[in-house]
């Protein structure tokens, strides 16, 4: 991406956010190279794109194929999807995408994935009756995709992801990596000179912590894949591995220790080419000849090649495990030379040569001098005195013997940094003598970036590390910028562009947290970077997304609205809770549903929900929420609104609940029913099955004058709403037949239960009709009683 | 990777995943609707909703906050509103307002409320609003000659809440941008946007929070324009830009922005899905294209 702004001069993202999903039959496969291309200008275009295969393309091609391709003509990325039965499109039929039928695509706009398909809409072929036919099956098919494909989906990565920003997170604190190395640089130290030493020696510990942390944790990922051996990690192990080996050179290079580079750079080439294998130490160290000094391969192969590596300690073991010793009697010259070699060998101090080059040039006039007496020695085992002298040679630091015996322009630079003279003033020279004498696999990429690194390249190091994986190369960023690496592009481009390579990576960091936001697993991480940034968006941002997180349990909920506390949210609280309850409310959570509609302060909704539940309730005579049940009788709900709303659910719950056949009850509870019936708020749908209720309180003398003038006013009161209101009673009467229809499921033995009566009214009409003549009847009788 | 074989008995015109990527509903010429249940690769049909006469066309999820509301929209110029509770799923609502083919549907954001914009091949827009008693209002009004393609909301804007537009391409070649005047309780005209050549296909706002208003149309006369406009001056005009200089192959069918906002795809007739983004010269970025 950074080589588009060079090449352009306009700061040109080239990523991900562009590409091509192709489903046709059209690219040819001889149009495309199956590796990445060499051209830095072509890499700087890496665009992603996805296309899907059609159905020539074959399944096993696809698959076989590697899954990044180069399109020839474009220069674009293309990956193809494998479909397990190939895609939609007949290869040997161009004309079949005509006629409007055309690829669309919808893209979830949570997550990182979306769904293809073949559509077809043109204006003629909408008439009725002339609904498209299929002409292939494959045309009825959805093909799902991502959209940037990722290699790794396991939980290491998430936790790899994590670690990387609890480690980053302080130079990510308001973005303090863009100012982080700024004091550092300006020459002027004002102030006591020990303090800003000591502070500029604590930033530098820190970044190396940094790094040393990421490499520890990188080596964490790949063993623990390397262990589970699941196939569909190793593309992600590769690149975790090609990674390590460029952020092992930057290590050595720009974050060491004096006393450390040595060994720094010794890691780096053992840990990317591990040599010698173990197939060359069993044949070195075999011992069926005798001694395995009788090996020439010991000696030309093995020794030579532990020296190279700087494995020193164990080129001495190997020596001695080798029985050279027998030398002394056969061949006392030969032996005195291997002594000498094995004591240079152990008198080489990577630490102290490191940083005290006199000490080096010391050791090395040793070796010099041992090169120069061979010339005067004679040897009864020639062959083995020639590969010893070409290891004194190598020591020696010559470069000839060096290039001939080593097999890789690391390798080649590792020897020529430990034995010519390993200075960083030096280490330039040594690598254009390196790819000068061996190619550069370009197959790796960590080779072709590690080249970068040496020639400071670090914005196409960053840009070349995003194609292995986007996080680490975003995390490399901060850090570069934190250490004051990309300041030299400021010098050579202007002020101006210093500020709009920092405001890259901080773009670089906004995507890396969008595109966290699709990954559950990562939501978290991605609004803890944008708060630590300090971002002017991410109240925006946070508030948009903030609502998609899926909420899994209670951690979640109380994490997510702990985020909008944080960032002051609270129309985005109000979102989550009426989001929430609706899904609690869905899942049958009704009391909880209910707290967050009223935490909300959805009223409507709050009451809405309530009164679908009292119709539940009325319908059923039973409601299954035990916790709703169990706050209502204990009395203990605390929110006023709340309280307010469940109300008449209460009163209901109450009337249903008593014992009706008790006297004291059956007043009580009637005068609630009353009470009910009277309440303002009560859905007229909701009074026919109250006033099947009553059914069972007439003809048992048990209602007074009072309140039968009660019921007859309820009665006239809802007969002028039906009237009066359509809807009133159109759903009366749908709940009046509901609840006859479910009468018998749900009854109790209670004589006081209306569902018990062997007759009932046909409606709602007929129902009131029946309630008036029992009221006249009752009051008839009391009038003739009182007579 | 998995397909999902045999969604449909009839071309596929609509597939739209749910708010969380947990559900996917797509709608077909078989006049159905299907719901999928989403794990992973896992695509599992749950439900199929019959009811339409005509092929449908769209499909729209509701905001989660409205619980799991569906609408879709079909060729007998109908839209009917879908609600699943407790796994059941059910026709709740619909509307009969246009006249022929009801060619979109879009949800307002949800801080309107439930807001449906529907677009219709009678020239009409409607825009029905289902509140919380089950009652619905309807505004309808003539938008485009010969029909109405597309329609999209424009992003709220966090200071005036209330000022709702959105955007229309019909049959007239004309982009038409909309706004809600609540005196007369309509949507108004606020600018005919002239620059394509045949009817336009499709029309996006991007959700974009950022200080300028993007629209993406996408016609049949083979362009994609971007229109912009800076959201703090009232009075700038909107500025057009071709998304590519040259024609697309074919006609351009469909144009989506991404989450963010800052990522346009268009599908086009030509067999290709391009994914496009401004760099930071404004220009939008051509992604290139695959020989045929």
């Amino acid at each position: 991406m950074f080589g588009a702004k060079n090449k352009r001069g306009n700061g040109v993202r080239a990523d991900s956010g562009h590409g091509i999903f192709n489903m046709g039959s059209s690219t040819n496969g001889e149009e495309l190279v199956s590796q990445r291309s060499d051209d830095d200008d072509k890499d700087d275009e890496m665009m992603d794109a996805i296309r899907i295969p059609s159905e020539q393309d074959g399944f096993d091609d696809a698959e076989t194929e590697d899954a990044l391709q180069i399109d020839r003509a474009t220069q674009l990325p293309i990956t193809k999807l494998p479909y397990a039965e190939g895609g939609p499109i007949p290869k040997s039929s161009p004309d079949w995408l005509k006629n409007g039928r055309h690829l669309e695509l919808s893209i979830d706009k949570a997550h990182n994935f979306g769904i293809l398909y073949v559509t077809r809409k043109l204006e003629g072929e909408e008439e009725e009756g002339k609904t498209d036919k299929l002409d292939k099956p494959e045309t009825s098919k959805l093909y799902p995709f991502e959209l940037e494909p990722k290699m790794d989906k396991s939980e290491e990565r998430v936790s790899l992801l994590n670690k990387l920003y609890e480690d980053f997170e302080p130079l990510l604190k308001n973005r303090a990596y863009k100012t982080y190395s700024d004091d550092d640089d300006t020459g002027l130290e004002i102030g006591v000179l020990s303090i800003i030493r000591n502070r500029r020696e604590e930033k530098k510990t820190f970044l190396r912590s940094v790094i040393t942390n990421t490499i520890e944790n990188l080596k964490e990922i790949i063993s623990i894949q390397i262990r589970e051996n699941d196939e569909t990690t190793y593309v992600s192990m590769f690149n975790y591995e090609e990674i390590l080996n460029v952020i092992n050179l930057l290590n050595a290079l720009k974050f060491a220790k004096e006393d450390e580079i040595i060994i720094l750079l010794q890691m780096w080439v053992n840990r990317a080419s591990l040599q010698p294998d173990n197939e060359l130490v069993d044949r070195a160290m075999d011992n069926e000849n005798g001694s395995p000094y009788k090996n020439l391969i010991f000696w030309s192969a093995y020794l030579k090649k532990l020296i190279l590596r700087g494995y020193f300690d164990q080129a001495m073991s190997a020596l001695d495990e080798s029985g050279y010793e027998e030398l002394e009697q056969s061949d006392v010259n030969l032996f005195n030379l291997i002594t000498d070699l094995r004591t240079l060998m152990g008198t080489y101090d990577a630490v102290e040569f490191s940083r005290d080059s006199k000490s080096f040039f010391q050791w090395k006039k040793n070796v010099v001098e041992l090169r120069e007496r061979l010339s005067e020695l004679e040897f009864v085992n020639k062959e083995i005195s020639v590969e010893v002298r070409e290891m004194i040679s190598t020591m020696s630091g010559f470069g000839k013997t060096i290039q001939a015996n080593c097999s890789s322009w690391y390798e080649y630079l590792l020897a020529r940094f430990m034995f010519s003279l390993p200075s960083m003033k030096m280490i330039n020279g040594y690598v254009e003598e390196a790819v000068a004498a061996f190619p550069v696999n370009q197959v790796s990429s960590w080779e072709s970036i590690c080249q970068e690194l040496f020639e400071c390249k670090y914005l196409n190091v960053i840009s070349s590390l995003e194609m292995l994986d986007r996080s680490i190369a975003t995390y490399m960023g901060v850090l570069m910028s934190a250490a004051g690496l990309l300041k030299p592009y400021s010098e050579v481009m202007g002020n101006d562009h210093e500020s709009d390579i920092k405001t890259t990576i901080d773009q670089m960091l906004e995507d890396l947290t969008l595109s966290y936001f699709a990954e559950r697993e990562l939501f978290s991480t991605a609004v803890g970077i944008l708060v630590t940034t300090g971002n002017s968006k991410a109240r925006e941002i946070v508030s948009q997304m903030l609502p998609k997180y899926q909420i899994q349990d209670n951690d979640d909920f109380e994490w997510s609205l702990s985020v909008c506390a944080k960032l002051k949210l609270t129309q985005t609280a109000v979102d989550i809770y009426n989001i929430q309850g609706e899904v609690l409310l869905n899942q049958g959570y009704e009391y909880e549903s209910l707290e967050c509609f009223a935490e909300a302060g959805n009223a409507v909704k709050l009451v809405d929900t309530v009164w679908k539940i009292f119709e539940n309730l009325l319908l059923d005579g039973e409601h299954e929420d035990s916790l709703l049940n169990e706050k209502i009788d204990a009395n203990e709900i605390q929110s006023s609104i709340l309280r307010q709303a469940l109300s008449p659910l209460a009163l209901l719950r109450d009337i249903l609940k008593y014992d009706l056949k008790s006297s004291h009850s059956e007043r009580l509870s009637f005068e609630k029913l009353i009470k009910l019936l009277q309440f303002k708020y009560l859905p007229a749908h909701c009074k026919p099955v109250l006033l099947l209720m009553l059914l069972p309180f007439f003809n048992t003398a048990s209602l007074t004058l009072h309140q039968l003038v009660e019921i007859i006013k309820i009665l006239n009161d809802y007969e002028k709403q039906l009237r009066e209101e359509e809807h009133a009673s159109k759903y009366s009467e749908q709940m009046y037949r509901m609840a006859l229809k479910r009468k018998n499921i749900h009854k109790s033995g209670s004589e006081f239960d209306w569902r018990n009566r062997q007759e009932l009214p046909v409606s709602c009409q007929a129902l009131i009709l029946k309630i008036r003549e029992l009221i006249s009847f009752e009051i008839s009788f009391k009038f003739l009683e009182q007579n | 990777m998995v397909t999902i074989s045999n969604a449909h008995d009839g071309l596929i015109h609509d597939a739209v995943l749910d708010y969380y990527g947990k559900r996917l509903a797509t709608c077909s010429s078989d006049k159905t609707i299907k719901i999928f249940q989403v794990e992973g690769d896992d695509y599992k049909l749950i439900e199929t909703l019959q009811g339409h006469e005509g092929p449908v066309w769209q499909v729209s999820w509701a905001h989660p906050k409205f619980g799991i509301i569906l609408a879709s929209c079909s060729y007998d110029g109908k839209v009917l509103i879908w609600k699943e509770e407790g796994g059941v799923w059910s026709n709740i609502a619909e509307c009969s307002v246009h006249q022929a083919s009801v060619n979109s549907i879009s949800w307002a954001p949800s801080e309107y409320g439930a807001l449906l914009l529907c677009t219709s091949s009678d020239g009409k827009c409607s825009v029905v609003e289902f509140q919380e008693d089950g009652s619905q209002k309807t505004i309808v009004w003539q938008a485009h000659s010969i029909g109405v393609n597309a329609g999209s909301w424009a992003p709220p804007q966090k200071e005036n809440i209330q000022e709702r537009r959105l955007v229309t391409g019909g049959c007239d070649n004309l982009v038409k941008i909309w706004r809600y005047d609540a005196a007369q309780n309509t949507y108004v005209v606020e600018e005919a946007l002239t620059g394509h050549t045949d009817w336009v296909r499709d029309v996006a706002w991007s959700p974009s929070l950022l200080s300028k208003y993007y629209i993406a149309s996408a016609s049949q006369d083979r362009t994609v324009i971007i229109w912009t406009k800076n959201v703090a001056d009232k009075m700038s005009p909107w500025k057009k830009q071709l998304l590519r200089q040259d024609k697309f192959p074919d006609v351009c069918w469909r144009a989506s922005w991404s989450m963010s906002g800052n990522v346009l795809a268009i599908s086009g007739g030509d067999n290709k899905v391009t994914l496009w983004k401004e760099n930071l010269n404004g220009q939008w970025e051509q992604a290139g294209e695959v020989d045929q």
